[in-house]
């Protein structure tokens, strides 16, 4: 580009070297340049890649002494009980895993269909349900609004009359609460889950017999 | 892989910057070591070896650039409606044209082809051995990176001094070696013409006397080895960018990035029309 811009000068020389360099090997090294910068990008993105590939790695292949205990968002957890908090951060001693997986079993061996059943069971017409809580302790809690009051009661006396596997599913059902509110009456419902007397906290810590 | 052993000492060799050397009929000038940022206080002091070849015995190992007093030179612009396509070809038709006219000595002169802006001419070395030059190059392991015309250095460091020069639609450059004068015509910075002339005497009148006859080119000069004298005043149109009285020639120290002498102001009018910012 400068050669352009000044005038052209002889330059006769008797050892008569080589010509400059022409064009195309100037566009030859460029594009080569070119090449080498982006691979040395692809190579930069590609030894990042690996780096975080290998963090994952060594985590999956850490000691089995220690799980991950994730908690499990969302409208399930909410209502199947929340999960104990983990000891710290995301790792679990070692000792707590057995009480942990028990505290799983029991979760799982709960009637869910029964469980998810008790607001069909109990609903009306008349009755918007608003929440269904079920507690770590097997303790329920249902929301709901209704018209009028003696539906919240048919309510709690439907849940009553469910059962499950020929036993009563709900035991110690009680309106617990009823306001009156301007666009019905809000009410709250309390049961217990018959098969779940102890708590979960302390079925953890005693073996169950034999 | 390589399995030679690197040699820094030669690889600093390649990559050092080449001597510029101006070799004339009355010895060898060396400029000196390239001026430094950091060392701008100290003079530059040419100096002068007998030949090419008591340099080489004083610098061992160094690389350099010959440029050649026009005293060694015969110049041929070659008609660019000629069809040499190459190099080659505007050699043997430089070769054919020499040999006519100075006999079967001019056969095995070294030539020099070159080409720039459309115009293209050969330059052939009489005065001087190449093979002598390179083999006192050789046995002192200096690197002679150029053997060139000292016309070429002059014409460019010239075009720096006075860009004028090159956008006058006719103008003329003097490279003055004593008595021996290179004129270079040029249009629009393109060559146009490449004579030499000699003097009546080599002195200041004399040129001025010379340049005289075509007072209607702007005439640029520079060069050294005359000597000043009582005679005819600078003719109008001559602008004098180097000192001509001077001993060695300087210009060819401006090879290092900064003209060795300020021009000397003229009192004739600029020679070519100087744009007025708006």
């Amino acid at each position: 580009m400068i050669r352009l811009l000044r005038p052209a000068v002889p330059r006769p020389d008797f050892l008569q070297p080589a010509r400059g360099i022409g064009a195309l090997p100037w566009a030859a090294t460029a594009t080569g340049l070119l090449v080498l910068g982006l691979a040395a990008l692809d190579a930069q993105g590609a030894w990042q890649t690996r780096q975080r590939a290998l963090d994952r790695l060594a985590r999956a292949q850490a000691p089995a002494s220690t799980v991950v205990a994730r908690s499990v968002g969302g409208a399930s957890a909410a209502s199947a009980g929340r999960l104990p908090a983990p000891p710290s951060g995301d790792r679990m001693p070692a000792g707590d895993r057995p009480a942990e997986a028990r505290r799983w079993l029991q979760r799982l061996a709960r009637p869910w269909p029964a469980i998810w059943a008790a607001s069909e069971v109990a609903g009306a017409d008349n009755i918007a349900w608003q929440g269904l809580d079920l507690g770590e302790t097997g303790r329920l809690r249902l929301d709901g609004l209704a018209r009028e009051t003696h539906q919240a009661l048919d309510a709690a006396q439907a849940l009553r009359a469910q059962h499950h596997d020929g036993v009563p599913l709900w035991r110690d059902v009680v309106v617990a609460r009823i306001d009156r509110q301007a666009d019905g009456q809000r009410f709250e419902i309390g049961a217990q889950l018959a098969g779940s007397a102890t708590p979960l906290a302390a079925a953890a810590t005693t073996r169950p017999a034999p | 892989m390589w399995s030679a052993p690197i040699e820094h000492g030669a690889w600093r060799q390649r990559l050092a910057p080449a001597q510029p050397l101006w070799l004339g009929p009355d010895g060898l000038w060396d400029p000196g070591p390239a001026p430094r940022p950091w060392r701008r206080d100290r003079p530059i002091t040419p100096q002068h070896h007998t030949s090419f070849e008591a340099w080489c015995a004083h610098h061992p190992g160094q690389a350099a650039t010959l440029w050649l007093s026009a005293w060694w030179l015969h110049e041929l612009l070659i008609a660019p409606q000629l069809p040499l396509p190459d190099d080659a070809a505007l050699m043997a038709y430089a070769g054919g044209v020499l040999q006519h006219y100075h006999g079967d000595s001019a056969a095995a002169w070294p030539l020099a082809a070159w080409r720039a802006g459309g115009a293209r001419g050969v330059s052939a070395l009489h005065g001087l051995p190449l093979a002598g030059l390179q083999a006192s190059a050789a046995a002192a392991g200096v690197t002679l990176r150029g053997v060139r015309p000292a016309w070429s250095g002059a014409l460019a460091d010239a075009l720096r001094q006075a860009p004028a020069l090159a956008r006058a639609a006719s103008a003329r450059l003097l490279v003055v070696e004593g008595r021996l004068v290179s004129q270079l015509d040029l249009a629009h910075g393109r060559l146009t013409a490449l004579q030499q002339r000699r003097l009546s005497a080599a002195t200041l009148p004399a040129l001025f006397a010379w340049a005289a006859v075509d007072p209607a080119t702007p005439c640029w000069a520079l060069g050294h080895g005359l000597a000043d004298g009582p005679g005819a005043d600078r003719p109008t149109g001559l602008t004098l960018l180097a000192p001509l009285t001077a001993t060695h020639p300087a210009h060819h120290l401006a090879h290092h990035g900064q003209p060795a002498t300020p021009p000397v102001p003229t009192a004739a009018p600029a020679t070519a029309p100087r744009r007025v910012p708006a």
